[in-house]
Parts: structure tokens; sequence; C-alpha cells
């Protein structure tokens, strides 16, 4: 609440009524001690000068995220005519058969937080070798419907808040942004993610299974609870 | 003393117009509210800005009369928003605004909007769950949804139908034509393809559209709908054209496959759309045989409203959830509607003016999606017009002109009316509001009533006039006008206030006031309210009934105020026009009922009054008392509101610091001698703007054996 109106009037020649000033007076007080919100305070009143550091806030910042378990394969590249291998440490299809699959070891956890809400933010790239599966680099027409992709998502204690689309470019940026009521308590903020498992059978030709797949590195997670 | 000369009132009651009045009522009792202390009458009360800080009346400028005002608390509180229509002098048509509290604002919400006319109920205003819906029976129903970026006001229901997607014909033959597309769902051993990819071994006979036989005919039509933020889903769109085509059986590689289907041109829904829904047939073959149907089944949900293509190839098998009816969800059938009410977690609306006794009722928890057969028609019986919907307890009341009937049921079993009763009907819907241990008041064609009970474990739904007493009172409503009353219940007075227009005049000028702990009336002068609500904390606030003139007038109020303790009958702004300055205090009077003391025909001689009363200061209070019905009294020398056998209470404006101490009022009384002849009913009055609390009265008189004399012929 943030409107009062006059409880108790003072006026000229009234006795000096105890209860009539303490009436209004109170109303006044209480409003103070704990009624305080937007009605009463003007845009900008509160700043940065008149706040501590971190009174309304708290920020957690993980960088360095990146790919986990990868393993160093070759990628065939061709310069028309000769095959050219290249190590690359990404992953592949001999450890990854599609699914969600969790960074388990880059994540924000058991961080308190306090009851209002989390915003959280990622951001890195990705690499992705989305011609793999078709196994060529002359691909033609009939073949696009087999482009592969990848995906992000951001899990809130194991549940998904915050899930990107699908990325069929080699590379590119991953933004995710949420906001999310949360508890008081500790939690747990992580990052998944999962790109097309193989679509067939064993292909023959000059693909294998052990070529790179896909990679991301240069991860961010930020987030900021804002109390409630 | 004879005690047989002494008429005791230790407790007062309100008025009450019919004659003979009982000892202890009042023939008026003008601005007043219960002294919470002695149930006494208290005088002080005033109006006051709403801002009672800033300049003039800001942010109010130059607002005309207030027609409406709602108070809608959200976020515990935190949040309240004080809804109200203007009239804006610029476009002379009504802007719905709400205000912000400091620095002191006011945000607009929807403008233009129809003036009410006089006779006319205001916009009413209807919580549905983090929605406040908004009807006036003129302009678009709206959704309010508090502060948001962009539109804060949605329309409320569907107003159009979803445009057909466009679905393209598949490529069966790999012959890249205009409007088609190449979607064939591969099998990864297929010799043409294998180097290619494609589906998992098995989902080539099951993914995709279209029968895999050579030759095969195979035909879909799609269609689209809405979902809105609240979960409502539109009307279907129409279906699509045929995407049609003939399983290719010539042996090619790419022969004998299913296909998925590329749509275009799905639609974009109106403001406040977050979902599409595309919905499609079954494999409907050549049209002519076994597999043709026109049932429509759930295919996918674009979480968006922005993509416009769609590639469908969720196959037949995968089709469960039946599509929603035709009639399931239609255009919004009410846009007139003028009366809105919550019940049963559906929303109910009248038809309007064009549709004056139906009323349509929402499909459950979704206020835009209204089905096509969920409307009653109240026509079929008397009574007139809707004028109102109210839900109350189990039931939900429906007020009509000359009578009262209850919706009962639930959207599972179904709704049905019922008549309750006839020759009640209630004008004045703004004066519909629910009183903690009284049942529902309103404000009906001829006085008050309440209903209270229900119609569940054995209680009974009565209604009973409230209002028996206020005989002349009554008479002075403006019939016409009653659709522009408004009420409202604050749990901070705990008093009930309806004002409405009366004596012939078009704004409210009079307010009703039910004194929830005395069971009692009064009456509210000088108070220029033109609508009125109660926030969470009771405090009762109320849009002025004039507004700003044209012009430039001598004195005027404009925009919200509050009825407070404040000692002030509002404003009066300075010569420069850059201050409102407050004026005196309203004016209250308490006149006793017509007293005859045992027996109007025997004389009597009054020779005191006294007041009981609580202390309150030096300001003189003086009494007038009249004799017979005159309408002339004599007016008593003013008494101070101190004990009369005892040291005055020091008072503020004389009081010395840190020697005064705080006073405590005290109950005491106060002399008045009365210098009157012979009478047979007596009465007094009292008139002040000074402070004052009530509490009862007693007489001394004396009487003889004079009788009142033979009639004239």
């Amino acid at each position: 609440m943030a409107f009062k109106w006059t409880e108790g009037d003072h006026r000229s020649g009234n006795i000096l009524d105890a209860d009539e000033f303490n009436t209004s007076f109170n109303n006044v007080k209480g409003e103070i001690n704990g009624g305080l919100d937007r009605e009463n305070l003007p845009n900008a009143s509160v700043s940065n000068e008149e706040l501590a550091s971190d009174a309304m806030v708290k920020y957690v910042v993980k960088s360095g995220m990146r790919a986990q378990n990868t393993t160093y394969s070759n990628a065939i590249f061709t310069d028309g005519s000769t095959p050219i291998p290249q190590s690359v440490r990404a992953f592949n299809y001999n450890r990854y058969s599609g699914g969600w699959r969790t960074n388990e070891a880059e994540k924000i956890t058991n961080e308190i937080f306090q009851e209002g809400m989390l915003h959280i933010e990622y951001n890195g790239w990705y690499w992705l070798r989305n011609h793999v599966a078709t196994a060529s680099s002359a691909r033609n027409t009939n073949e696009k419907h087999c482009q592969i992709w990848c995906q992000f998502q951001i899990t809130l204690d194991g549940t998904p808040v915050i899930t990107g689309g699908k990325h069929y470019q080699n590379v590119g940026q991953i933004h995710l942004v949420g906001d999310v009521p949360i508890s008081t308590g500790k939690h747990d903020i992580a990052l998944r993610w999962r790109f097309a498992s193989w679509p067939g059978s064993f292909p023959s030709g000059a693909t294998t299974i052990t070529q790179p797949v896909f990679y991301y590195d240069g991860g961010q997670l930020t987030v900021i609870n804002r109390y409630r | 003393m004879d005690p047989r000369l002494k008429l005791e009132v230790p407790r007062l009651d309100g008025v009450n117009e019919l004659l003979p009045q009982p000892n202890g009522s009042a023939t008026k009792v003008e601005n007043f509210t219960v002294d919470p202390a002695t149930g006494g009458w208290d005088n002080r009360i005033g109006y006051e800005k709403f801002f009672p800080n800033a300049a003039v009346y800001l942010p109010f400028l130059l607002e005309k009369r207030i027609h409406s005002l709602y108070i809608w608390s959200t976020h515990n509180g935190a949040r309240t928003y004080h809804l109200f229509e203007s009239e804006n002098p610029a476009s002379a048509r009504c802007n719905l605004r709400y205000t912000v509290g400091n620095p002191g604002g006011i945000v607009e919400v929807d403008t233009f909007r129809r003036v009410p006319t006089l006779d006319e109920p205001v916009t009413d205003y209807e919580p549905f769950g983090r929605y406040l819906i908004i009807v006036n029976g003129h302009d678009k129903p709206l959704k309010f949804d508090g502060e948001k970026e962009g539109d804060s006001v949605r329309p409320l229901g569907w107003d159009q139908i979803p445009g057909s997607p466009t679905p393209w014909i598949p490529d069966v033959a790999n012959v890249n034509r205009g409007n088609n597309q190449w979607f064939a769902m591969q099998a990864p051993d297929a010799t043409a393809n294998s180097l290619f990819g494609g589906l998992p071994t098995g989902f080539q006979k099951n993914y995709g559209l279209g029968y895999t036989t050579n030759n095969a005919k195979n035909s879909y039509r799609w269609r689209v709908t809405f979902v809105s933020e609240t979960g409502s889903e539109s009307p279907m769109s129409a279906p699509s054209e045929l995407s049609s085509w003939i399983t290719d059986g010539s042996g090619a590689w790419f022969s004998n496959l299913r296909h998925a289907v590329y749509l275009a041109d799905i639609p974009k829904g109106p403001a406040g759309t977050v979902a599409r829904r595309i919905y499609r047939t079954k494999n409907m073959g050549d049209g002519g045989t076994a597999d043709a149907q026109s049932e429509y089944y759930f295919v996918a949900q674009m979480s968006n409203n922005t993509e416009t293509v769609y590639t469908d190839s969720t196959p037949d098998q995968f089709l469960v959830t039946l599509a929603p009816t035709d009639t399931a969800s239609v255009i919004f059938p009410c846009p007139g509607a003028r009366f809105a009410a919550t019940f049963k977690n559906c929303l109910f609306l009248d038809g309007g003016q064009s549709d004056p006794t139906r009323v349509y009722y929402s499909n459950p928890l979704n206020p835009d999606s209204f089905s096509a057969s969920d409307y009653f028609d109240v026509g079929v019986r008397d009574g007139g017009d809707i004028t109102g919907l109210f839900a109350y307890y189990n039931s939900l009341i429906l007020f009509r002109e000359s009578s009262i009937e209850l919706v009962r049921g639930d959207p599972v079993n179904g709704f049905n009316v019922v008549p309750f009763i006839q020759g009640i009907g209630c004008r004045a819907i703004n004066s519909v509001t629910a009183v903690p241990g009284v049942g529902i008041m309103f404000l009906g064609n001829d006085g008050v009533y309440r209903i209270f009970g229900g119609l569940d474990g054995g209680s009974q739904v009565q209604i009973e006039k409230m209002t028996p007493n206020l005989v002349k009172t009554q008479k002075r409503f403006n019939p016409a006008l009653l659709a522009r009353a408004s009420a409202t219940y604050s749990p901070k007075w705990r008093e009930w206030h309806c004002y409405m227009p009366v004596d012939g005049e078009e704004k409210p000028a009079l307010g009703l006031v039910y004194h929830v702990d005395k069971n009692a009336w009064s009456t509210r002068t000088g108070f220029p309210v033109g609508c009125i609500a109660a926030d969470q904390n009771g405090e009762l606030i109320f849009g002025h009934n004039t507004g700003k003139p044209s012009g430039i007038p001598a004195t005027w109020e404009t925009g919200l105020f509050v009825i407070s303790r404040a000692r002030q009958a509002g404003y009066t702004v300075n010569d420069d026009g850059d201050a409102a300055i407050a004026n005196a205090a309203p004016t209250s009077i308490y006149k006793s009922n017509w007293m005859d003391m045992g027996k109007a025909a025997q004389k009597k001689f009054v020779k005191y009054v006294y007041l009981h009363v609580m202390t309150k200061g030096n300001n003189a209070i003086p009494l007038k008392y009249f004799k017979d019905f005159d309408y002339d009294g004599i007016t008593s020398s003013g008494e101070k509101m101190q004990r009369a056998d005892h040291p005055d209470q020091a008072v503020f404006n004389t009081a010395i610091w840190d020697t005064a101490v705080w006073e405590d009022p005290m109950f005491t009384t106060v002399r008045y001698p009365i210098a009157l002849s012979a009478a047979s009913f007596f009465a007094f009055e009292v008139e002040t703007n000074n402070d004052f609390v009530l509490v009862g009265y007693s007489l001394e008189f004396a009487a003889n054996k004079t009788h009142t004399i033979k009639g004239k012929r």
C-alpha cells in the first residue's frame, strides 16, 4: 500500500487527543516501516549512491565453459581431389548417439539464491560439421534434408528453463536468455546440449563415425538473482 | 426529579422517516460516521485530494466528470491500479487511465471511448485471473493486464477467424515445379540414396504423409487456430485448399515414398497471440471411398506468432487428438457487452443493447473463447432487459429491470437460469456490493435491498428491503438515472456508501450510508461523488461528479478524491490558479426524531436537553429546538464540548509545549436549556462543522393535564 490519507485532523480549539494524534502519526510511520513501494518512491530516487553493493542482487558468473570428454580425431577435407586430414577436438559418433547431455563439469552448483527472480544468460560459440552426415562436399539437391543440427538448453535444478532453437550452420553463436522465479536455497544451473544423432545406418563412402562433428567453447553462464 | 419527566436515549439509531418515529431514531443524520469507541455519531469526516501534496489537483488538470472508477489490487496490494474514465475535453470522448504514485502521474490505457449517456450504466470492470475485463456496451471489450511494454490492454475475445494455410503439393516425380516441393521420406538403404543418410530403417514406412502403394491417391486439408496469452483458442480457420497427389509408382528411386508437406501462409494472430495450432485430416485418399473423412486432428503447435511456414511430416497414425469442433470457439459473440461477471471459472457477459436479454459465457478459464451454444436468453420471461451480473455464493445473480434471476450449475454439467423474484429489479449495477454479514446490497428501483442466504446446504436465498423507513429520501431518487448510482463497501469505515442522482438532478448528489455496526442509515451531502470505490484497505476513493468546467471557472475541483478524516469539504482554487485551498469542514446535521414523550395528546414543557458527548474541545456547538413539526426552531447558545464542572482539557493553539499533556476524549453530558412553550412533539437539531461525537441524549420535561384542543372545522 502506498497511498495514505488523513487519519486525524488536529484542529485549533480541539483537545490534545492522544488517540487521534497516534492514529494519524502511526498511519504514516507504519508506511515507512515496511510499506514503502513504488507508489511512494519517485523513479530513480534510490540509485547506486544509496545502495550498498549487491544489496538487492547477487550474481554468479561461470566462464570458460566448453565441451567436455571430447577427443581428437581427423576431419577429412578435400582440396578437390586429395583428402586432407586435420586433427580436431570434438565429439564424434563414436562417443555420441543422441540425446541431451549436461555439462556436469562446468556448471553453477550449490549456489545459494534468495527468493525472487533469476536472470540467466549464456553466451558461447559452437562448431558443427553438419555435412558429415551426408559425407560429401559435393552434395546435391536431394541431400539437403539430411543436414544435422545442434541445440542448447539451460537447466535449473535439472529442469529445462531455456531451450534454444536448432542450429544448422557450421559455426555459430549461442545466446540464451531467460528469467525465472526462484526460491530461497541452493540451486544448480547447468548447460545441456545435443546434436542430431546419426541419421541412418553406417554409411559407405568416405565418411566414418570417427570424424569430428560437434564442439562448443568460449561459454559464459551469467546468473543474476534479483531479490523479491 | 420525577422519573416520569425524563426521557433517556442512551443509544442513537439512524434515520427513520416513518411517522411516528421511535425513540432514538433520527429525522436527519447528515455527514456522520460511527464512532467505534462509543457507537455514537461522529462527524469527523471530509474529503481531500488523491495526491494531497500536489499543486492544485495535479496530475489531474482538465478532467471533467469521472464516469467510472475501479480499484484493482495486484501483487498482494503492492501494485494497485486506480483505473478511471474521465472526459477528455479535446476529443469529447472518454479516456481510460490509471494513476501512478510518485511523482503523481497518469497512464493512458485506452482513448476515444464513448462517453456514457446520463441514463446508462458506466464501464463495468471484472477481474478474471490476472486480467481485468473492461466492458462498457459501446467500445471494444478489453482485458487489462497491468503494465506492459507497449500495449497494456488487449481486446477481449476473437474478432477474426484465422486465414487458411496454403499447402504445397509434394513433388512426387521430382520435377521441380512451382509450388511443389520435394520432401520425400527416404530410407537409408535406398539404392540411390544410401550415401546421403535419410530416415532410420523402418521410419520410411511410417513417417510422412501419403500412401506408399503404386498410384495411390492422397489428399489432405489443414486448418489453423490462434492461441491467446490467456490460453484461449480461436475459432478454426476455414479448411485449406486440398493438397493431393498420386504416389509415384514409376519405379525410380523416389517412387513409393511418403512425403512431408510444406505449409505456407500460416496466419499470424492479433496482438496477444502466443501460439498457432495446426490441425489436419488424415489421408482422405481420392475422397470417394471409405478413407474419405472430414475430421481434423491436432498436428502441432507453433509456439510463436512470427513464423509463417510449417512442414508437416506427422504421419496419420500419430494423429490422436481430435480438433475442437467448429462450435467450440466462435467469433466473440457479444462485442457490445455492458456487464461482466466471473462465475465458476467462466466469464459471463451480457449481449449488449442490441441483444439485451441474452447472457453469454466463455469456456472455463478461457475468457477469450466462447462456444456457439453457450448462452441463455432470459427474454422468455417478464422482467425487462438485463441490467447487471454479480456472482454471489454458489449462484450468479442476474439483475433485470424488474426481476432477479439466478444462474446455477457449472461448466461441466451445464448452467441453467432459475427465476428468483419478480417485481424487484435493479438498474444500478454499480451499486451492487457484497457486504460482510449483510449479503449483497443493491439499490433497487424503490430503495435499497439485500440478498442473503444461499441455495445449498439447506439454505435459502432471501431478499429484504433495507430502507422501508426512508420513505422521504427514497422519493428523492431520480429513477431515470439510477444506472449512474455508484456504491461500495468500506471495511475500514464499516459503511456501505451509495451515491445517486436525486431531486431530478443529473449527477449523483446524495449519499446514502449504511452503518453496519449500528444497522442504521445516514446521508452524505456536499460530497461531489460521481463514482466511488474502496481500495483493499477500505479507503473510500471517488471520482468527481463535475470536474473542471469549460472556460475559466471561479472555483473548481477535478480528478480523484478521498473520503477521510480531513476536516475539509474539498478545495477552492485561488485567484492565481496555482493552489487549491482547503474549504471549511463539511456541515453535519443531527436532527432527533419527533418525540411525543409517551403521549402526543398531552402538552409537555421541555426544560433541558442533555447531550451525551465525548469531549472535543473549546469549539462551541449550538443546539436548535423545535416543537410540533414547525419549520422554524429556536437556537440556543453554543456550548463547548468540555466537562461543565471540571477544568477544561488542554486544546490545540492554547496548550503550552512541554506543559500540557495529551488528553483522552471523555464521556460527558452537556446541558442545553430549552425555552419553549407547551408542545405535543419536540425535536432538536445540532448543525455544526466543529468536531462532535454524539452518543445519546436525555430530555428533562414537565407535563400537566393540558391536552391538545379540539380539532378545527
